[in-house]
C-alpha cells in the first residue's frame, strides 16, 4: 500500500520563510517573495517540502504551534524573523493548472516527521516566474510569525 | 597556522579562548586553562560549532561590507533617507539573529546590478530587498493594485516577476533581460508608478 497521499483541496500546507524570503512594509512582514518557492537546484531539490497542517488536530492556533515545534526540531536555528505562511492544497493546484502544470501536494511523512509533505511537478529549471508570483499571491492564504507559536520563543 | 576563539555555546559569560589550529582542523597549541576546560566538556564538538559559528559570523560581517562599501561609492546620489534604509535591511538580511540554514551571503555582483539601476532611474522608491537561493538580491515593491519582484541576476541581467489586478482583472507578467532595458520594460508597462518617486 502506498503510503503517501493526495492531500484534498480543503487542506492546507505550511512553509518555513526566513527574513530572507518575506517581503517587508513599515517593519511589518506583509508577503512571501515569489522566489522563494523556487527549487534548490543545487541541493538537488526536485519538489517543495512542507508540512500539512491539518496532520495536527485541534483549533488551527494548536496546530500551528504543533507545526512551528516540529519545525524547530528539524532545523538547526529558527530566525527572530522567521514566518510560517499558510498555503491553500486546492489554490496551489489551481495555480498549476493556470500554467498548464500538474502540481501534487502529498503527504509524505517521515519517521521523525509525520507531517512532512511536498509540492511535486515544479519545473526543475525555476524558468516560470508568473507560476512563482501565482502560488505567493494566490495560494499563500496566512502568514504568521513562527515566535508567537513556540512554547519557548526565541 | 589559522587563529581562532572559540567560546563554549551554553556559557555566554565564559571569557573567549585563544588557540591555533593547523589546516586539517588538529589542535596543536592552546593554554592549560583550554585544556583542562575541554577535557571536563565536549571539547570536539564544542570547537566544531564555535569554530563554524565565528566562520558564519566573520562571513556575515564581510559581505555585510563589501554591499556597504558598494553603496558608499554612490551614496552621494542617494538620499540619506534611501541610503539608511538599504543599510538596515542589508543589516536584517545578513543578521545573526535572522540568518538560517535555508539562507545564503548575498552576491556582490548581484547587488552591484540592483545599484547599476539606480544609477539609471535614481527616483525609485525604497524597495523591500529579499534574497534568492542563488544568494541574489531581489525587490519588491507593492501597492494596491500592483506587485512588482525584480531580480538581479549576476552579469548585468534581470528577471520579473508582475501581478496587477485592474477592473478586477488579474494580469501577470515575466521578463528577464540585461539591466540597461530594465526601465524600458517597466515604463512600458506602465508599472513607473509603483518603484519611482513623480
Amino acid at each position: 500500500m502506498n503510503r503517501y497521499k493526495d492531500l484534498a483541496d480543503e487542506n492546507n500546507i505550511v512553509r518555513h520563510c526566513s527574513r530572507q524570503k518575506l517581503i517587508f512594509k513599515d517593519g511589518q512582514a506583509v508577503a512571501v517573495s515569489p522566489f522563494s518557492f523556487r527549487l534548490r537546484p543545487h541541493i538537488g531539490e526536485t519538489y517543495l517540502s512542507c508540512d500539512w497542517l491539518e496532520y495536527f488536530e485541534g483549533e488551527k492556533n494548536d496546530q500551528l504551534k504543533e507545526v512551528a515545534s516540529s519545525l524547530k526540531n528539524r532545523f538547526s536555528k529558527i530566525g527572530e524573523q522567521d514566518h510560517l505562511a499558510v498555503i491553500n492544497v486546492g489554490k496551489t493546484r489551481e495555480c498549476g493548472t493556470q500554467r498548464t502544470i500538474k502540481l501534487k501536494v502529498m503527504h509524505t511523512p517521515k519517521t521523525e516527521k509525520k507531517s512532512y509533505s511536498g509540492v511535486y511537478g515544479m519545473p526543475r529549471e525555476n524558468s516560470d516566474s508568473i507560476l512563482l508570483e501565482l502560488l505567493a499571491t494566490e495560494a499563500v492564504v496566512d502568514l504568521f510569525k513562527m515566535d508567537e507559536y513556540l512554547t519557548n520563543p526565541i | 597556522m589559522t587563529q581562532f576563539f572559540y567560546q563554549s555555546k551554553n556559557d555566554k559569560k565564559e571569557s573567549a579562548k585563544v588557540g591555533t589550529m593547523d589546516f586539517f582542523g588538529t589542535i596543536s597549541s592552546v593554554s592549560n586553562e583550554t585544556k583542562k576546560y575541554y577535557q571536563e566538556n565536549d571539547w570536539t564538538s564544542a570547537i566544531q560549532n564555535s569554530f563554524q559559528e565565528w566562520f558564519d559570523e566573520q562571513s556575515l560581517f564581510n559581505n555585510k561590507g563589501e554591499l556597504k562599501i558598494l553603496i558608499s561609492k554612490i551614496a552621494m546620489h542617494m538620499k540619506e533617507d534611501f541610503r539608511k534604509d538599504l543599510f538596515v535591511q542589508i543589516d536584517e538580511l545578513l543578521s545573526e539573529e535572522n540568518f538560517t540554514e535555508d539562507d545564503n551571503l548575498i552576491s556582490v555582483d548581484s547587488f552591484a546590478g540592483f545599484l547599476m539601476f539606480f544609477g539609471l532611474v535614481p527616483k525609485i522608491k525604497t524597495p523591500s530587498l529579499t534574497v534568492t537561493h542563488e544568494g541574489n538580491i531581489a525587490t519588491s515593491w507593492l501597492d494596491e493594485t500592483v506587485r512588482l519582484h525584480v531580480e538581479f541576476l549576476p552579469n548585468r541581467l534581470f528577471r520579473t516577476a508582475v501581478s496587477r489586478r485592474d477592473l478586477g482583472e488579474k494580469e501577470l507578467l515575466g521578463h528577464q533581460g540585461s539591466i540597461k532595458s530594465l526601465e524600458t520594460f517597466l515604463v512600458r508597462n506602465q508599472l513607473h508608478k509603483v518603484y519611482a518617486n513623480e
